[in-house]
């Protein structure tokens, strides 16, 4: 199967590679996988108290497709509002990387990695706010 | 077996054939509507825990049966079906046989697949596969520097370890066939649980392979 060009250049450059320390304040992190083929993907975003994404790190251990999706995710979703990252569709994607249908598991991938990151920052979040609760 | 009420008629005496895969009275192999799920197709109960010596006795007495060879000078429709259906009992006998095939035919069979509701890796799997997958980047990096001898051997240490786990895994996975007849959503929730994380671990293990 031939991979597009965008495909290609996300895997043989993939953006922001790496991981911030999960207890760092603003740090959601979302590790999903797919069961299907044993990929596994880790995305971590960095949010403002006004609820920005300010940055964005991945690691990825599977397909050249699941290394691209989540690559192009963290260039995608930098400086988006939380609320319209949660929006993002796998279909856009597919669409920007040209993937083929045996690989559209691997954009589902990445948009459950971008709503498990925010769900573990918002989780975070509530957590601070009910610690600061009982402080008072 | 399961009796079938949808009867075909029989391709060359024209009578209902007695059930799916043959006609009762003269022995010919009868078209089938539809494809015939495997289980039936060796007149198998439908359930995960298969009697694996039956099912093998049953496919050799099928494969002797539609052996193409034997419609050599039947008229053109009798052959096609023999190759269908050797073609239908290979199929059947190759996923029956291994039991994730089999646990994954199963799932879908009962409107289920693995990625279903099932997006998040355990936590400790993620983490043991994250781990890993790390290692090997350092045993990558130390073997281009012409070192990388302890790293190698720890490698072959997690292989072993990962080996290990793999079987385990299965055998859970042959135990879970046994808990009642693996429909119910319990069965199936549990079956589902183990196959994901056999994906994971021979996923895993597949990369590690490839470096010791």
């Amino acid at each position: 199967m031939a991979y597009s060009d965008k495909v290609l250049d996300h895997y043989e450059n993939p953006r922001n590679v790496g991981s911030f320390a999960k207890d760092e304040p603003g740090v959601g992190t979302g590790i999903v996988g797919a069961p299907e083929c044993g990929d596994v993907m880790k995305l971590q975003l960095k949010i403002s108290d006004e609820g920005v994404i300010e940055d964005a790190k991945f690691k990825t251990f599977g397909c050249g497709s699941a290394i691209a999706s989540s690559s192009y995710v963290t260039e995608l979703i930098k400086g988006k509002s939380v609320e319209d990252a949660y929006a993002i569709k796998n279909t856009q994607i597919v669409e920007e990387l040209n993937l083929p249908p045996v690989k559209i598991h691997c954009s589902v991938l990445a948009e459950d990695a971008i709503k498990a990151a925010i769900g573990d920052w918002k989780g975070k979040k509530g957590n601070e706010a009910d610690s600061e609760k009982k402080a008072v | 077996m399961t009796t079938n009420t949808e009867t075909s008629l029989c391709l060359h005496c024209g009578k209902p054939a007695a059930h799916q895969l043959v006609c009762a009275g003269c022995g010919i192999v009868a078209p089938a509507g539809r494809e015939t799920d495997y289980f039936s197709v060796f007149g198998l109960p439908r359930r995960l825990a298969i009697d694996l010596a039956e099912l093998e006795r049953r496919y050799y007495a099928l494969s002797r049966e539609f052996h193409p060879d034997l419609f050599h000078d039947r008229p053109p429709a009798e052959q096609a079906e023999s190759l269908r259906m050797t073609a239908l009992v290979n199929r059947a006998y190759k996923t029956l046989k291994e039991p994730v095939r089999r646990a994954l035919y199963w799932l879908e069979a009962h409107g289920e697949s693995l990625g279903r509701d099932n997006e998040r890796v355990p936590t400790t799997l993620a983490a043991r596969v994250f781990e890993v997958q790390e290692r090997l980047e350092e045993l990558r990096a130390a073997r281009a520097r012409g070192a990388g001898e302890a790293e190698g051997r720890a490698m072959c240490a997690i292989r072993d370890q990962l080996r290990a786990d793999l079987g385990a895994s299965e055998a859970r996975l042959a135990r879970s066939f046994e808990a009642d007849d693996g429909a119910s959503a319990g069965a199936l929730a549990e079956t589902k649980k183990i196959l994901s994380e056999l994906h994971y671990l021979r996923t895993l293990l597949r990369d590690v392979e490839s470096e010791v």
